[in-house]
């Protein structure tokens, strides 16, 4: 008697999740499926694009499935799911860049909250030069532009 | 499962936030607090070009609150050429940019503030001026004068401008809303009779130091950083200003009811003090400089049914540092914070100015350091509080 939704991933680990009702209505984008017209037994397949591998999307129902009868929750998402630290490797990096991309794909509003704080996090404090490296980030102002752009709106004084 | 080293290609690729789409990348600036986000405007292009973004702007609104800053007004505010603010996130004195500045007009005082916005009143024409410190997106506001004397002035957010004339027992208020663009029409405002009203013209008699019998002052002396001193609290959608008057008594204004009362007094008139209030998450605190038994105390109360409740008081070997000066206290709520800035200036013996800072939830006094530019010290005598929004506008 239940819908199915079914999220294909494809590349290099394809996997087929199912979801039932009480996790897919946490996606934006699919929970309209499950009030429009078709067969109460049938199966709805999305294919989720290539970026977005199955680790992520596992990673993703994972958090749906525990908070699936909650309100976003910040102290879990930071202690018990995602542990930030104050300097990210690598491949944490990564992985919170990804899920918050495929969040916002799948428009899951909480979980694109939760993981834009999470780099907000990590950028804030920082040094731009820091940042640049760090994530990559192409620095094509020019010298007098940089510089008027950090003495604009506050310079801070000596105590 | 996940990633392990050295299996497949993509592991080397490296992260970038260069890929990111506007709308995330929006999201992910606009949690910053304000300070880096501008010092993230020049890491590259892109991420300069969101601070005229209409989508980051909006982004930026659902940011539900933002720790305060403090724009503080110099002991003679005419002649300082730059405004200066304490970043609370950062703990940092900050230099406001020249050109965001009031430079044409030198008769603007600062008198009110409620989320980003500040609002000044110009000391020649009484008219008012709104603006956001970090954008300068400003409006004027003309003021039609009625020859009543101005009590106070209170702001709330998105924004609501009150002004409360007149003279004890004949009150009026007034309002500007951004929403109507335009003053509305005078309202009078009806005294509730206080059953403990006291007779406040009685002439009280101490004994001073020196073994004399003096005349007790009632009249509290006002700096003009404390002239409009006024606070308004908004719960279950009835407005209340509160405001000193010259004898340092506080009126409670309910816009609503369109009536006011007398607050009891917190300590008898002879006794020398300083007085200001605040407002803090919905809530009026006042906060009391008072000298007895040679040694000064700086006490913080909140009202609950028509009763003082302590809330803080200063450590005594702090506080105590303040004896003596004749000091005068003037005090801000963090907007949105739970912090109470007070502002301690004294000119004797010599000038000294301080800045206490009372967190209402850790219930813990800290001090500011003193502000220097150019080597030299600058001496604030008040401040006001606003949340650093770029999104703000008038």
């Amino acid at each position: 008697m239940s819908k199915i939704i079914v999220l294909k991933c494809v590349g290099h680990n394809p996997k087929d999740f199912e979801l039932d009702e009480a996790v897919a209505v946490q996606f934006g984008c699919i929970k309209d499926l499950f009030h429009s017209d078709f067969d109460a037994e049938s199966k709805i397949v999305v294919d989720v694009p290539m970026k977005f591998n199955s680790y992520i999307i596992g990673r993703i129902l994972e958090f749906c499935s525990s908070r699936a009868s909650f309100s976003s929750d910040r102290a879990y998402w930071e202690q018990d799911f995602f542990h930030p630290c104050r300097e990210p490797n690598q491949r944490k990096r990564k992985e919170l860049i990804a899920i918050m991309e495929a969040s916002e794909y799948l428009g899951m509003e909480s979980l694109v909250e939760l993981t834009t704080q999470s780099l907000a996090n990590y950028l804030k404090g920082k040094n731009p030069l820091t940042i640049r490296s760090l994530w990559k980030v192409e620095g094509d102002l020019t010298a007098e532009e940089e510089a008027k752009a950090l003495a604009m709106g506050v310079a801070k004084l000596g105590h | 499962m996940g990633f392990s080293a050295g299996k497949r290609k993509s592991r080397d690729e490296a992260v970038t936030l260069s890929d990111l789409n506007d709308d995330v990348l929006e999201r992910v600036l606009s949690h910053l607090p304000t300070s880096s986000y501008f010092r993230m405007t020049s890491v590259c292009k892109r991420w300069k070009s969101t601070q005229t973004s209409t989508t980051f702007k909006l982004a930026c609104s659902r940011v539900p609150s933002r720790d305060p800053w403090f724009f503080m007004i110099a002991k003679d505010s005419t002649s300082s050429s730059s405004s200066f603010v304490y970043d609370s996130t950062e703990n940092s004195w900050k230099n406001l940019n020249r050109s965001l500045l009031l430079r044409h007009r030198r008769d603007f005082t600062p008198v009110a503030s409620s989320g980003g916005l500040l609002c000044f009143r110009s000391s020649v024409s009484g008219d008012f001026l709104l603006r956001n410190p970090l954008t300068g997106s400003s409006i004027d506001l003309p003021w039609q004068d009625d020859n009543k004397p101005l009590q106070a002035v209170a702001m709330t957010t998105s924004y609501k401008l009150v002004t409360i004339s007149g003279e004890v027992p004949n009150l009026c208020f007034r309002f500007y809303e951004s929403s109507s663009c335009s003053w509305s029409k005078e309202f009078e405002l009806v005294m509730k009779n206080n059953t403990e009203d006291g007779d406040d013209t009685e002439t009280v008699y101490f004994l001073s130091k020196s073994g004399n019998v003096v005349v007790a002052s009632n009249t509290l002396l006002r700096t003009p950083s404390k002239q409009y001193s006024s606070v308004i609290t908004v719960k279950d959608n009835v407005e209340t200003v509160y405001f000193l008057t010259s004898h340092g008594t506080i009126i409670a204004c309910d816009l609503a009811k369109r009536s006011f009362t007398h607050l009891p007094k917190l300590l008898p008139p002879f006794l020398e003090y300083s007085i200001d209030l605040v407002e803090c998450n919905g809530t009026m605190f006042v906060v009391l400089l008072s000298e007895f038994y040679e040694s000064a105390s700086l006490r913080i109360w909140k009202l609950e049914d028509m009763n003082w409740v302590h809330v803080g008081m200063l450590p005594p070997a702090m506080s105590h540092e303040l004896y003596g000066r004749k000091g005068d206290i003037n005090c801000v709520g963090g907007a949105g914070g739970n912090k109470i800035l007070v502002c301690f200036n004294a000119d004797l013996p010599q000038v000294c100015c301080r800045y206490f800072v009372y967190d209402l939830v850790g219930e813990e006094w800290s001090e500011l350091p003193r502000c220097f530019k150019d080597g030299e010290a600058v001496e604030f005598v008040s401040a006001l509080s606003f949340q650093p929004r770029i999104e703000a506008t008038v």
